[in-house]
């Protein structure tokens, strides 16, 4: 009797360890269609990705080399032909328009930090995760009259996103890190109180998130350039006045 | 007696096996995630994708550059075909800052998105707020469609520019200065597939808005018009910053 109950556990242990074993092999082998994909999987297309985004930052300098002794070439013809004149300063206008230049003027200077952690925590970016604060911030902002901001030398043009990628937020496709720091062209009075208002945005960032925010006023201060790529893969002009799509 | 102890040190070695199983198990682990759902692969592919077609592109704006640059080097602009080159390229130039700073009226394919306040009935004690569109909703929105390469966007007919704001102002939106009320009509031309299926896959925004009981529709276009900014763009604080000398 006793030798057959010691007999019967080791017989369910073995059981139990089999079981275990296949759980095991079924969950690493399915892993594609299944629900979870490991890990090591998702580090190499971070790897591949930061290769491409560094390549690509690369291309996008040598770009804006070129793009500027190209202005200079521009600008010496401009002085001897009124058309080409006409031209150049159309250029500079729209490049204003399109932030594709890089600014100067008053205005404020934002800084978030992330609120100060124990230690268990330390790993967790408050500000990464509610990333909508900051598109919240820019949205204010811009209400208030902002006529140019960036956040971390990523200039806002019409087409930037701020988005969560990874353990980082993207502005522009390229990856930034806290602490934030925002600045805005425009009335700096009307500016700094547009977002610091009881209740407004920076009052949330501190009082629900508590994060670490500073507010300062500039009188002068330069935003740079819009540095990605000025360039339509689906979009095509449509004429004005006789309504077709004009082939550039 | 000895057949006993067999049995006993079997167990206790069997035992001390899985204890070393579970300890190797974390350990190579480190405390962290091993698993990732699968959205996050998708995810980083397609990143990986349109950051590669981008780089792509911008090479082949580099070559065109440089293609350019060695034209008036070489002719130094005396001849006139060179001097008929540099006007070309300087309009073509012209229309391609003029597109982004939103002064041109543009087509192309894309989205067409229809967003409105939800209709159900409200369950007993559920805010009204649920079923309502607000404006960080319309924000999320467009900024995922710009994730996913918008290249020009309108909501309700006002085209977007880098300093255009969507504001919640009582019951009406204002977009460039100008007041909305529901529906919310936002165009977006680009990747018409790209930016569907991140708005309205799992997780994507559109999905959790239908979730909450607001109306959202999107829709894939081969023509979609996306007006010109039409107010005067005034910079009173701003201006060019002085070329600085290296």
């Amino acid at each position: 009797m006793k030798k057959s109950s010691g007999i019967l556990v080791i017989g369910l242990l073995a059981l139990f360890i089999g079981l275990i074993l296949a759980i095991q092999i079924r969950t690493n082998a399915g892993s594609d269609q299944g629900g979870l994909v490991p890990i090591g999987k998702l580090k190499g297309y971070e790897a591949q990705l930061k290769q491409v985004q560094d390549e690509k930052a690369e291309v996008v300098q040598e770009l804006l080399d070129l793009e500027k002794r190209l202005a200079d070439i521009e600008k010496e013809k401009a002085q001897e032909d009124t058309f080409v004149n006409g031209l150049v300063s159309d250029l500079e206008k729209y490049r204003m328009w399109a932030g594709v230049l890089d600014v100067q003027g008053p205005g404020i200077l934002v800084t978030i930090k992330d609120p100060v952690m124990d230690q268990y925590q330390e790993d967790y970016s408050v500000i990464t995760n509610n990333f909508d604060l900051l598109l919240g911030l820019v949205n204010r902002l811009k209400e208030a009259g902002a006529e140019a901001i960036s956040i971390n030398e990523q200039r806002i043009s019409a087409n930037t996103e701020i988005s969560l990628a990874g353990s980082n937020i993207n502005i522009n496709g390229t990856a930034t890190a806290p602490p934030y720091i925002v600045k805005a062209i425009g009335n700096p009075q009307t500016l700094e109180g547009a977002i610091t208002l009881r209740g407004g945005i920076v009052y949330t960032m501190k009082m629900k998130y508590n994060l670490v925010v500073d507010t300062e006023t500039k009188e002068n201060m330069v935003i740079g350039r819009y540095t990605g790529v000025v360039a339509f893969r689906y979009a095509k002009p449509v004429d004005a006045e006789t309504q077709a799509v004009v082939q550039p | 007696m000895i057949r006993k102890n067999i049995g006993t040190i079997l167990i206790f070695v069997l035992c001390l096996f899985i204890g070393a199983g579970f300890m190797i198990q974390q350990r190579v682990s480190g405390g962290q995630m091993l698993y990732v759902s699968p959205k996050a692969i998708t995810d980083i592919k397609t990143t990986i994708d349109s950051e590669e077609k981008s780089l792509e592109e911008t090479r082949l704006l580099v070559e065109e550059t440089r293609n350019r640059l060695t034209e008036y080097e070489q002719s130094e602009g005396q001849s006139p075909e060179s001097e008929e080159a540099l006007r070309a390229n300087l309009e073509k130039d012209v229309l391609r800052y003029g597109m982004y700073a939103g002064a041109h009226d543009l087509e192309g394919p894309g989205v067409v998105i229809r967003i409105d306040d939800g209709t159900r009935d409200l369950f007993e004690g559920e805010d009204l707020n649920n079923l309502l569109v607000h404006d960080v909703d319309i924000l999320l929105v467009i900024n995922d469609l710009k994730r996913n390469g918008a290249e020009a966007i309108s909501v309700n007919g006002e085209r977007l520019i880098d300093t255009s704001a969507v504001i919640c102002s009582g019951y009406t939106v204002e977009i460039n200065n100008t007041r909305y009320a529901r529906p919310f009509i936002i165009r977006a031309i680009g990747d018409g597939a790209r930016m569907a299926s991140s708005l309205i896959g799992p997780g994507g925004y559109g999905t959790s808005l239908k979730s909450w009981g607001v109306l959202f529709e999107i829709e894939l276009s081969d023509q979609v018009f996306v007006p010109a900014y039409r107010q005067a763009i005034p910079y009173r604080y701003m201006e060019k910053a002085e070329e600085v000398e290296e």
